[in-house]
């Protein structure tokens, strides 16, 4: 692992149980990150993006290989470890935004950090910033049944940098939102982790949001895909 | 289509979570269990009382009855000479304690006449080629005034043979008698559950005090005779030779009894239909979490083409299913807890009404159970019927989308508040009813289920208050607001208030049916103990029985007065010590009342048994044993029932005839629900020509201990059949005996408490499914899965200690309610409410066990959860 990667996975490997046999979705991926880089991850469906994902935030366990995390190798966390570990150094945006309907905006913001333990009076004014930033200042009092999807999705990613995490994973964090909406959201996200030197890997399918990205990681088939084939694909089918 | 849809889409559902199915089905056998069970103990009840009356009548028609004391033997030629009676066969009845504490119904027969009404099988053993007869020579048998016949399985069960002796206790004290012979369970031999002996009328008068009465005749007409009329022709005739008599038609008598214990039987069923409408509402939530679990699925099922009825038809069908196994189960169960409780109800009842009931066959019918299975399919199908009707309202267009984007509002509907009126306005109603007193009989009888149906509307209020008081303590500002797994806990509680209810409102009807049991008991316990305190202040109590307080006592003659009182220790003041007191019961105006007969009080008492309320007790007493007075003190329960008061005359009809009364006082007592006067034993043993005592009230001399001279009493007496008992003892009998009316209600409780416990935990489970998602999000952002597990267990614990005090604060309100109207005025006691704290305790620590338990179950569940497979959840 490099002085500046945050992340490296080492023939990362995961395969699912189906009936008596067993699917293996991802093939041995390596991958490496840099710190503040922000990369996306695109390839059709079934690739193995959100399994990849789920591995590199520690939310299921790979079947092969190895993921290190900011030096630690999360695979050999226990369980209570790797979930302060999600709670300290990871923040997730999720493409149903899922916040938690009885709680306000910025209660919302505050979860990951009230978990860890923090009072509600320390966490308050960080997670009134974050709101700010992302333009819901006024309404951080609103629960969610009173915003819109993309104020929905501008909450889950202040909840998402409340803990100043060492890495922002994002699952097709426009895939619920209308294209205006989309872009407003995505532009703020990238502004916002750039301004505050944060890493982040984004899985998507839109092509416009991988766009946004300092770098694109393309999967197929549970591997990732090496440039030059990429390439070559790519003059024989002009869109991904 | 139905078929296909059943096949495809509902069956298969109720086989892929076969964990809530099994839940269901089983909260509704236990409904049905119930149900089922007292079902079938009260038509075992009512086969008791016809098989007692059809084997004691035998080919009678009419019987004559009089009170317990019995009435004069003249009577049977009276009856004999009215035209159109065939014969009239007199007998004698009466319960004597054997061994340990046991009762024989022993009937006293006219061996030469008894053929016309009654038939006998037996003989003088098992092998006997007489085996027809009940005895080979009937003289002999009349001869031998120790003779007594007893059934084949009585002599079994007790090791007894022909020409065995065993002893009886009888009003002369104890007597040997010798068996003659073994009767088949046939006529007379089938009454009391086989627990019956057969002696000569003469000499049964003579041992049980009886000598010239009889308790009853049986009367077989002439052929062809109009018997209505006959029975008219016969009254008329006991209405001028005696008063207190009547005469009642064979099929009369089962009725009597069956409508004696009407109210009894209604409590009973009124508690199963309670723990079926528990099962109902597992039945409801569950198909309600299960059609909101599947929205998608039914609105694809409709983009395809499927019909509302069709949708409907579905979860009706899918809800019938599990009430189809449901009561197939509680039939099976219910019949194993009817044997369970049958004896012990029949008890309870037998002290209630203190009336010999001896179920011990149980009566279960094939028809017993299918009427359980239909009660567990109909109360399946009609709690399913709103929820599924939910169902149908989900549009095809829902297949379309992208399922539930971020957050479902929180919901507070106009119809949880409707509800919530509702409930509070029929409390409020049934409050003011109950404070009314009697307003109507119909409006009276609407009061219980005004306050049972206010109370469950009501009590997921009262939950949701108290979540929202302790939402106030960890909100983010307030108190307690670093307990944020606490406050995940209430707010998810409190984000569904109508499923929250609708959890908990299974556990709480279950507790409530404890605490208000427990109040009225208490209540009834500490009321009628206090009384017992304050007027039974003998020392000791002599008796056959050695229970003062019991339904069969043996009563004695009144010469074991003077021999008890040369018992050294025993207190002769003025010349007497044992004072003899008959309690009786007595036909008046169609109710049973209860006759005390007392003596002129020890001076060490004084006046302390006559609870008068509104005159001078002295006074009062003192004209009750004033030499030519003829007076009673009135029960104030009396004067509820009949309306005669201080001042008033009474006239009753005693076997010598009418008589007139003065009501010289009211006195407070519980001895009976139907009421009690106090009459001077002198003028009894005039009137009602019985010289008989229930028990003896003895005074302890100074310088002797109460122990001392009840062990002087035993040794002197008791080979005689004779037991004394001290005050102390009397007071421990009357506390179980309060405990033994109430025990059978702790099975009902056990099976309410077990349907909620498994209402909540399915019903939470369920919702626990439905917030996959929700939960694997907390989880990836970092929610340990120890706080996870304490987040769950939280809302179960939170639910069992809220629905605790939610039971507890209805119970304690109904329960009043009850004690002080509904008992007050059908019984006319003036019952105090006493809430027992340990009740409360136990109640609110049920709750809480009950929530903890569920917790855990559920917390072990989401232990497991994966969070990859949670996120992904539809």
């Amino acid at each position: 692992m490099s002085v500046t990667s945050l992340l490296e996975t080492r023939g990362l490997k995961k395969s699912y149980p189906q009936g008596k046999h067993s699917v293996e979705v991802l093939k041995g991926v390596d991958v490496t990150v840099d710190k503040g880089e922000f990369v996306a991850v695109v390839g059709p469906s079934g690739s193995g993006k959100t399994t990849f994902m789920q591995l590199v935030g520690g939310l299921d366990r790979p079947s092969a290989g190895s993921v290190r995390l900011a030096g630690e190798p999360i695979e050999a966390l226990s369980d209570a470890r790797l979930s302060a570990f999600r709670r300290q150094k990871l923040g997730f945006v999720f493409q149903f935004f899922h916040l938690l309907p009885t709680l306000t905006a910025e209660e919302n913001v505050c979860l990951p950090r009230l978990l860890d333990g923090e009072s509600y009076a320390k966490v308050a004014p960080a997670a009134a910033r974050l709101l700010e930033r992302v333009g819901l200042g006024a309404r951080r009092h609103h629960r969610p049944d009173q915003l819109s999807g993309g104020e929905m999705q501008r909450v889950a990613i202040a909840r998402a940098l409340v803990s100043d995490p060492v890495l922002v994973l994002a699952d097709e964090p426009t895939g619920n939102l209308d294209t205006k909406s989309g872009s407003i959201v995505l532009e703020l996200f990238r502004d916002t982790v750039k301004e505050r030197g944060q890493t982040v890997i984004m899985v998507t399918h839109d092509p416009r949001a991988a766009a946004l990205a300092d770098r694109v990681i393309r999967l197929r088939d549970g591997v990732v895909e090496p440039d030059e084939l990429r390439d070559q694909r790519d003059q024989r089918e002009p869109t991904s | 289509m139905i078929g296909n849809l059943l096949r495809f889409a509902g069956f298969r559902h109720l086989h892929q979570k076969p964990f809530r199915a099994t839940l269901t089905a089983l909260g509704i056998a236990l409904g049905v269990a119930l149900f089922v069970a007292i079902a079938a103990i009260n038509e075992s009840t009512l086969a008791f009382f016809r098989t007692n009356v059809s084997s004691m009548t035998g080919k009678a028609s009419f019987t004559v009855l009089g009170s317990e004391v019995g009435f004069p033997e003249e009577i049977v030629d009276v009856v004999r000479e009215v035209p159109g009676v065939e014969s009239a066969v007199p007998m004698i009845e009466n319960r004597a304690r054997f061994g340990s504490g046991e009762t024989l119904v022993v009937f006293g027969v006219d061996l030469l006449q008894e053929a016309a009404v009654r038939e006998y099988g037996g003989g003088a053993d098992a092998d006997d080629q007489h085996a027809d007869e009940v005895i080979e020579d009937p003289l002999e048998f009349l001869n031998q005034p120790d003779s007594i016949i007893v059934t084949r399985s009585f002599a079994a069960s007790h090791g007894l043979k022909v020409e065995s002796p065993f002893d009886l206790v009888t009003a002369r004290g104890k007597q040997r008698f010798v068996v003659r012979g073994l009767l088949e369970p046939t006529g007379p031999a089938k009454a009391y559950g086989g627990g019956v002996a057969i002696m000569d009328i003469d000499g049964a008068r003579e041992m049980f005090g009886k000598v010239g009465k009889v308790d009853r005749i049986d009367i077989v007409p002439e052929e062809g005779v109009d018997k209505a009329e006959l029975g008219r022709r016969i009254a008329a005739a006991l209405e001028q030779a005696s008063a207190g008599l009547r005469v009642e038609h064979k099929e009369d008598q089962a009725r009597t009894l069956a409508k004696m214990i009407e109210g009894y039987q209604g409590i009973l069923a009124f508690c199963s239909l309670l723990a079926l409408l528990i099962g109902m509402f597992l039945v409801a939530n569950t198909i309600a979490i299960a059609v909101a679990d599947r929205r998608r699925e039914i609105a694809v099922l409709r983009a395809i083409g499927a019909s509302r009825g069709g949708i409907l038809t579905m979860f009706v069908i899918e809800a019938a299913v599990m009430g189809v196994i449901g009561g197939v189960l509680g039939a099976l169960l219910g019949r194993e807890l009817a044997e369970l409780l049958v004896e012990r109800v029949s008890a309870s009842m037998s002290r209630q009404y203190v009336t010999p009931i001896d179920v011990t066959e149980l009566t279960f019918s094939s028809a017993q159970a299918v009427t359980g299975v239909v009660a567990g399919v109909v109360a399946a199908v009609l709690a399913a019927l709103w929820p599924s009707w939910q169902a149908t309202r989900v549009s095809g267009g829902e297949a379309f989308g992208a399922g539930p984007a971020g957050a479902p509002p929180v919901i507070r509907t106009r119809r949880a508040a409707l509800l919530r009126g509702t409930g509070i306005a029929m409390l409020a109603a049934f409050g003011a009813l109950s404070g009314a007193g009697i307003v109507h009989p119909a409006i009276d009888a609407l009061k219980p289920l005004l306050g049972v149906v206010g109370a469950v509307l009501a009590a997921p209020w009262i939950v949701a208050l108290g979540l929202r008081g302790l939402g106030w303590l960890v909100a983010a500002r307030g108190p307690l607001g670093s307990l944020a797994v606490l406050r995940l806990s209430v707010q998810n509680l409190l984000r569904h208030p109508a499923r929250t209810g609708g959890n908990v409102l299974s556990l709480v009807i279950g507790l409530m049916l404890v605490i208000t049991m427990a109040v009225i008991q208490h209540s009834f316990k500490t009321s009628i103990g206090d009384w017992n305190q304050r007027v039974l202040r003998s020392d000791l109590w002599v008796s056959s029985i050695g229970r003062v307080l019991a339904v069969d006592v043996q009563p004695l003659s009144e010469d074991l007065g003077p021999e008890i009182d040369r018992v050294p220790g025993v207190d002769v003041a003025g010349g007497k010590g044992a004072r003899g007191f008959r309690i009786v019961h007595h036909p008046h105006e169609g109710r049973t009342i209860s006759l005390k007969a007392m003596e002129p009080q020890h001076p060490k008492v004084g006046n302390a048994w006559f609870d008068v309320v509104d005159r001078p007790v002295d006074e009062t007493v003192s004209e009750l044993f004033a030499p030519g007075v003829q007076g009673v003190l009135v029960s104030q329960n009396f004067t509820g029932h009949f309306g005669k008061k201080t001042g008033d005359t009474l006239e009753l009809a005693t076997p010598s005839g009418k008589a007139s009364f003065r009501v010289l006082g009211t006195v407070v007592d519980y001895g009976s629900p139907e009421g009690t006067l106090y009459l001077s034993r002198d003028v009894y043993k005039r009137l009602w020509n019985d010289p008989l005592v229930s028990a003896f009230a003895v005074e302890v001399a100074p310088g002797h201990t109460p122990e001392q001279v009840q062990r002087a009493i035993e040794a002197a007496l008791g080979p005689r059949g004779l037991i004394a008992t001290r005050n102390s003892q009397l007071r421990e009998q009357f506390d179980v005996m309060m405990d033994e009316s109430f025990g059978y209600t702790k099975a009902i409780e056990v099976a309410a408490l077990g349907i909620g416990l498994l209402a909540l935990l399915s019903t939470l489970l369920v919702s626990l499914l439905s917030r996959q998602r929700e939960l694997g999000m907390l989880r990836a952002i970092g929610m340990s899965r120890g706080q996870l597990v304490r987040m769950v267990l939280g809302e179960a614990v939170l639910l069992g200690i809220f629905g605790g005090v939610a039971a507890v604060l209805l119970g304690i309100y109904l329960a009043r309610l009850w004690v002080v109207s509904t008992l007050a005025s059908s019984l006319g006691w003036f019952i105090h409410v006493h809430v027992p704290l340990a009740s409360v305790v136990t109640t609110l620590a049920t709750g809480l066990g009950v929530g903890v338990v569920v917790g855990v179950l559920c917390a072990r569940r989401v232990a497991t959860l994966e969070i990859r497979s949670a996120l992904e959840a539809s």
